[in-house]
């Protein structure tokens, strides 16, 4: 007995900690996961036989090499432009359409105000931009105006939320002060509240652009245009290297956006009025 | 001298914050048109409250107040607005957004008679930048005129509140330790300032200010404030040290002067720009 | 001072009147590439179908037959969620015990191995940065073309894009926390699978289980996207009944998506609340 707890004494590694509510919990995880894969009844012999890795194979060797003829090439371009412009009047309109959802959102004109356009906001972030992409080709019909405005009504829920939490915590100090010398309203927000929390804005802004593109990029699956319908065609028809080209097109795209927006943001905003 | 031909009257001011703690109690104070009047007292004794219920921007709890023989509290939003661009306060901590240009934040002072659109024009191309240089000039700022708000230091930014206001033209001037930040000299200079507008334009002036000395120098009438009363309200001719010292409780010692007793913190507002990243992406 | 009367020059105005042109002169082609035709919306012939899809969505579909393939839809996505996440955890873990700075030795004093050790860290980081750079319903659409139809794709698709974010997040818990007690064994002549579980894990576990769990709530949402190109679940239903102009089953879906959300969101918050 002493000498187990000698050897105890010399510095056993450390154990991880014990606590009943984890070990259930884990137990439940592990659970679920099992129900998971059980329930999705994926035949993952036949994904992993010898046969089906082969096919697979050949589906991606079909990738390389990627088409580079000038032709595909200049259609490809066309598509990054297609979509680098539904990305920008997207998140454009957004921030328009944020802006003017956060003033009531931030309690401006009242409770019920304040309500209501949360629960808008609430809902137009909720609804995923491909769903929002979906209902808009019905909407506007095929082509990058979907896309566009699927951006723009997701975005619009996201900036908006953003915007008006900078709103709330603006310091109400200098709008006070203006309406104390006998400012209207909208002067003294213009003046002393906006200065304030467009440095923030326009950083929330060039951030939803970057993650925008990848989306604009995308809503092209369900026909918005841009590189993403590109790639869905070519992909339907099962022609790879084109496919291949257009996520190169995709990768440019992004790392362009995202250079350019690191460089905005980094000299951030000149002097307001 | 009778009551209608004040022109601001504060009767039985109280205010109480909504913690309990009683900021002004039971003051009472009169001013005719154009007279100067400088507050002092020790920190914590109330003159800035007593500066802010004096401009209609804090509603005492009690008392009443009245501008040229109206109560402020008592107009309507449109004749209020129309009071308030004709009362101009210097704040000890100008509230100006870092961001701003002094230009506009000069020429903030006047949107009380502007209509909003050429106010929201101004922001993009100022509508009298002359007019504010020439504001800026009185202090001693003119060629900051173009300037960021953010890259001007304390005292500088305490002056362009002060130019502010010198361009509202108000006929009734507040000022809330205005020279706080500032050197003797230029103290003196700004205090300077703000009489010769009240004497030019007949405004009238009632001034808070920690320094004794400037007070002395630059007012006709002595306000002494401590924990929320008034003191001694008298001619400054007949304010004598031993009186003051009683104010201050500072026996035997000196007298709180500018640039000696300084309680400068930075009275500039931060320029903070936070970013939260939430999301699954 | 300056002389009175000079007229006085605004330095920005130039700067403002420039980029105001510039603007202008960038939005014009980009509205144009967007198509950007508002009045598209009112048009006769694409309002009309817009409004007849929209005013089936009152009443929702609540037809038997329509709420079973709901529930199983629901099921179905819940399912690629979890399933995904577990094995992008399997995908990540490796990959973040190897990329992360806190089990190197070469680190540790002079060493050998160094140079090797930072080829090898670069390289994982770099695996997990390609993992996550492709959005995932783009890996789903690749696995629905190569496998055919069915969550499987979504499966596969969200091990590998969430297995690189996972990766990339263990990675910096695993090397923000104190990382002394694994040194300590590094230095003893632990191996570095060792070091892991006895000196880093069980500071980090928390914070790695909860992000894990905050990441299963994203892939809840991912796996209604990728249904969209055929990776089962709701998506997948939602694409049909949309494609079918059925107004009906697509509100009815849409308000499902939305409890589920919620319920997923409120569940994520439980778990770790119970972990912290």
């Amino acid at each position: 007995m002493s000498r187990a707890l000698a050897a105890g004494a010399a510095a056993p590694p450390e154990r991880l900690p014990r606590c009943r509510a984890c070990i259930a919990l884990a137990l439940a995880l592990a659970a679920a996961v099992v129900w998971s894969f059980a329930y999705l009844a994926v035949d993952y012999r036949q994904l992993v036989s010898v046969e089906s890795l082969g096919l697979m194979a050949k589906f991606v060797r079909e990738f390389f090499p990627p088409d580079l003829s000038p032709a595909f090439v200049a259609k490809a371009a066309w598509g990054a432009l297609e979509t680098f412009a539904v990305a920008a009047i997207g998140t454009l309109l957004a921030v328009f359409g944020g802006a003017l959802l956060a003033l009531p959102a931030a309690g401006r004109f009242g409770i019920s105000a304040a309500l209501a356009a949360r629960l808008a906001l609430n809902f137009l972030r909720s609804v995923p931009e491909l769903v929002w992409a979906a209902l808009m080709v019905i909407a506007a019909g095929l082509g990058p105006f979907a896309g566009t405005l699927a951006l723009a009504l997701h975005t619009t829920g996201v900036l908006g939320r953003l915007y008006a939490e900078s709103l709330e915590n603006a310091p109400g100090a200098p709008e006070r002060a203006i309406r104390d010398a006998g400012s209207g309203r909208v002067a003294a927000f213009f003046y002393a509240t906006l200065p304030l929390v467009t440095a923030q804005g326009v950083a929330y802004a060039l951030y939803r652009l970057e993650m925008n593109i990848r989306m604009a990029a995308v809503l092209g699956f369900v026909g918005a245009g841009g590189l993403g319908q590109l790639l869905y065609f070519h992909l339907s028809i099962f022609q790879q290297p084109q496919a291949a080209t257009l996520l190169l097109a995709m990768f440019v795209l992004v790392f362009a956006v995202d250079s350019l927006s690191a460089f905005v943001r980094g000299r951030l905003l000149p002097a307001q009025g | 001298m009778s009551a209608t031909e004040d022109h601001l009257r504060l009767a039985d001011g109280e205010l109480v914050h909504p913690n309990g703690q009683r900021a002004l109690r039971g003051v009472s104070l009169r001013l005719s048109a154009g007279e100067r009047a400088a507050v002092v007292g020790p920190s914590g004794a109330g003159k800035t409250t007593l500066i802010r219920v004096l401009g209609a921007s804090l509603r005492p709890t009690r008392g009443q107040l009245e501008i040229s023989g109206t109560d402020p509290w008592q107009l309507a939003a449109g004749a209020l607005r129309r009071l308030r661009s004709g009362i101009g306060i210097v704040h000890q901590s100008p509230p100006i957004p870092p961001r701003l240009r002094v230009v506009t934040a000069v020429l903030a002072g006047r949107l009380g008679t502007r209509p909003a659109w050429q106010s929201l024009l101004s922001l993009v191309a100022p509508i009298d930048a002359e007019g504010a240089r020439a504001a800026l000039a009185r202090l001693d700022l003119g060629e900051r005129v173009f300037d960021r708000c953010d890259r001007l230091s304390g005292g500088q930014l305490q002056r362009v509140g002060i130019a502010r206001v010198l361009y509202q033209q108000p006929a009734l001037l507040l000022a809330d330790e205005p020279v706080s930040a500032l050197d003797p000299t230029l103290a003196d200079a700004s205090v300077g300032a703000l009489v010769a507008e009240s004497e030019a334009r007949g405004a009238t002036l009632v001034a808070s200010l920690h320094a004794v000395d400037l007070a002395l120098k630059w007012f006709p009438r002595l306000i002494g404030m401590r924990a929320g009363e008034i003191v001694f309200d008298r001619p400054t001719a007949a304010v004598t040290t031993a009186m003051l010292h009683e104010l201050y409780a500072t026996e035997g010692r000196e007298l709180p002067r500018q640039g000696v007793d300084a309680l400068v913190e930075d009275v500039r507002p931060p320029n903070v720009v936070v970013l939260k990243r939430p999301g699954c992406q | 001072m300056a002389a009175a009367g000079a007229p006085l020059h605004d330095p920005a105005a130039r700067g403002r009147l420039t980029a105001a042109l510039l603007a202008l002169v960038v939005l014009w082609p980009l509205l144009a590439l967007a198509e950007f035709k508002p009045w598209q919306l009112f048009d006769s012939a694409n309002a009309q179908v817009m409004l007849n899809f929209l005013a089936g969505f009152w009443p929702p579909a609540t037809g038997a037959e329509f709420l079973a393939l709901l529930v199983r839809a629901t099921l179905e996505t819940v399912a690629i969620a979890t399933a995904g996440i577990a094995l992008a955890f399997v995908v990540a873990v490796p990959l973040a015990a190897v990329a992360t700075r806190s089990l190197s030795v070469g680190r540790i004093g002079p060493a050998r191995t160094r140079k090797l050790g930072t080829a090898v860290r670069t390289g994982a980081r770099a695996l997990l940065t390609f993992l996550r750079a492709i959005p995932e319903i783009v890996w789903a659409l690749v696995f629905v073309r190569a496998l055919g139809l069915g969550p499987g794709a979504g499966v596969l698709a969200l091990a590998v894009t969430y297995g690189g974010m996972l990766g990339k997040v263990y990675t910096e818990i695993l090397e923000s926390g104190d990382t002394r007690p694994a040194r300590a064994l590094l230095e003893a002549g632990s191996p570095r699978v060792a070091a892991l579980f006895y000196a880093l894990v069980p500071g980090a576990a928390q914070e790695l289980a909860s992000y894990t769990v905050y990441r299963w709530e994203c892939a809840v949402r991912a796996s209604v996207v990728m249904g969209f190109v055929g990776a089962g679940g709701l998506g997948q239903l939602m694409d049909q009944s949309m494609k079918m102009l059925n107004g009906g089953e697509a509100s009815t879906i849409l308000l499902t998506f939305l409890a589920l959300v919620i319920v997923a969101d409120a569940l994520s918050a439980v778990i770790r609340r119970v972990l912290a």
